[in-house]
């Protein structure tokens, strides 16, 4: 197995646990604006409970071969999905498509300036301000 | 840096920024010099071969990526020996980073020109976001450099590029007129997601389109500053 090949496993088993523990906390009912907070809380507690992972999905991933940076987009396109769905969940219009990529980009460039200063650990303090982020900028028409 | 370190922002077919090299016409200015006695000022010498380092750097950099290009890319990119770039930088890093210096520089004078005499908060929002638009639109290697390589450069390129996101976050905080309890990160949120558009953009090819983005961007930077009520109140 090549180094990309190694590099893009263990970047795919990362993001598929994460994805994992995001889904898992999510309950099946509840007030919209919970369910999108509790989501948000378990990614950013999975991702403070192993920084070096933390590092591999967001840092590392900017650097790495440009198979393994389509698979970081592709994972970004698939949270811009996710917060497409869950903003216009929470009862707030939908923002379109470029809108949910925007917010996507911010939320995941926030949470790599963590990791890059080394306080992946305090990531879960974030969550208000993310919170408020999103149900700011994307529930608006 | 000397004045003419202006930012050669090169194009994929080598096109230039205007006014961006202090006076000279481009071709002049990044053209190879003649070999040997050309009676040229010595100066004259070494800005011509930082020019085109600078411009090799640029077009080298979407091909190779940071990691993998090498200082002898760059100069046989720029026509000029390893001791020319070694009398000009330190390494492939120090070249790397005068080159962001000098991109952000260049964007950032332009931007601020563009909003100059203007008043009004979201005239200057909207001012800034279509120049910043058009500019990278037109010169896409730049937008590569800024928005593409420097998160990957290492540590000492993404605080450059940090200290430029903390110029235009302190910018679109100046003087907004929405609530007063939104947190200063707002714009540093709002900014690392535009920096994600225009990687997307500049990495897809399709930077020459970032201009037709400028009403989405615009919307998604005046939102939380124009909007009147506390974030998803109604939604608890």
């Amino acid at each position: 197995m090549t180094a990309d090949q190694s590099f893009a496993a263990a970047y795919d088993d990362g993001v598929g646990r994460l994805s994992g523990a995001v889904e898992a906390a999510i309950p099946d009912g509840g007030a919209p604006r919970t369910l999108l907070a509790a989501g948000l809380r378990a990614g950013l507690d999975f991702l403070a409970s192993d920084p070096p992972l933390a590092n591999l999905l967001l840092v590392e991933a900017l650097a790495a071969s440009s198979s393994a940076r389509l698979a970081h987009e592709r994972s970004l396109d698939r949270l811009a999905a996710a917060l497409q769905a869950s903003v216009g969940v929470t009862g707030g219009a939908s923002p379109g498509d470029e809108r949910a990529r925007l917010l996507a980009g911010g939320l995941v460039s926030h949470v790599t300036s963590c990791v890059l200063a080394g306080e992946a650990e305090l990531l879960p303090e974030s969550r208000d301000l993310l919170l408020g982020f999103l149900l700011e900028v994307g529930s608006s028409p | 840096m000397t004045p003419s370190e202006q930012p050669c922002a090169a194009g994929r077919e080598g096109r230039f920024g205007e006014g961006a090299l202090a006076g000279l016409p481009a071709e002049l200015a990044l053209s190879r010099l003649p070999a040997g006695r050309h009676g040229l000022p010595r100066s004259f010498v070494a800005g011509n071969q930082r020019l085109r380092i600078f411009a090799a750097l640029l077009r080298l950099l979407p091909e190779h990526g940071y990691a993998a290009l090498t200082i002898g890319h760059i100069t046989r990119g720029a026509g000029v020996s390893r001791a020319a770039f070694y009398q000009q930088f330190a390494g492939k890093e120090d070249c790397f980073l005068a080159a962001l210096d000098v991109a952000s520089r260049w964007l950032c004078e332009r931007v601020e020109a563009a909003v100059e005499g203007l008043e009004d908060w979201e005239a200057r929002v909207r001012a800034a976001a279509a120049a910043a638009l058009t500019l990278l639109g037109a010169n896409p290697l730049v937008g590569h450099l800024l928005a593409v390589e420097a998160p990957r450069a290492g540590g000492a390129a993404r605080e450059r590029q940090q200290l430029l996101l903390d110029r235009f976050a302190a910018a679109l905080r100046a003087g907004h007129p929405g609530r007063e309890d939104l947190p200063d990160e707002m714009a540093d949120l709002l900014l690392g997601g535009v920096v994600t558009m225009l990687a997307r953009y500049v990495r897809s090819g399709r930077a020459e389109t970032l201009p037709e983005a400028t009403e989405a961007l615009v919307g998604f930077l005046l939102i939380p500053y124009l909007s009147g009520e506390e974030p998803g109140a109604t939604l608890a």
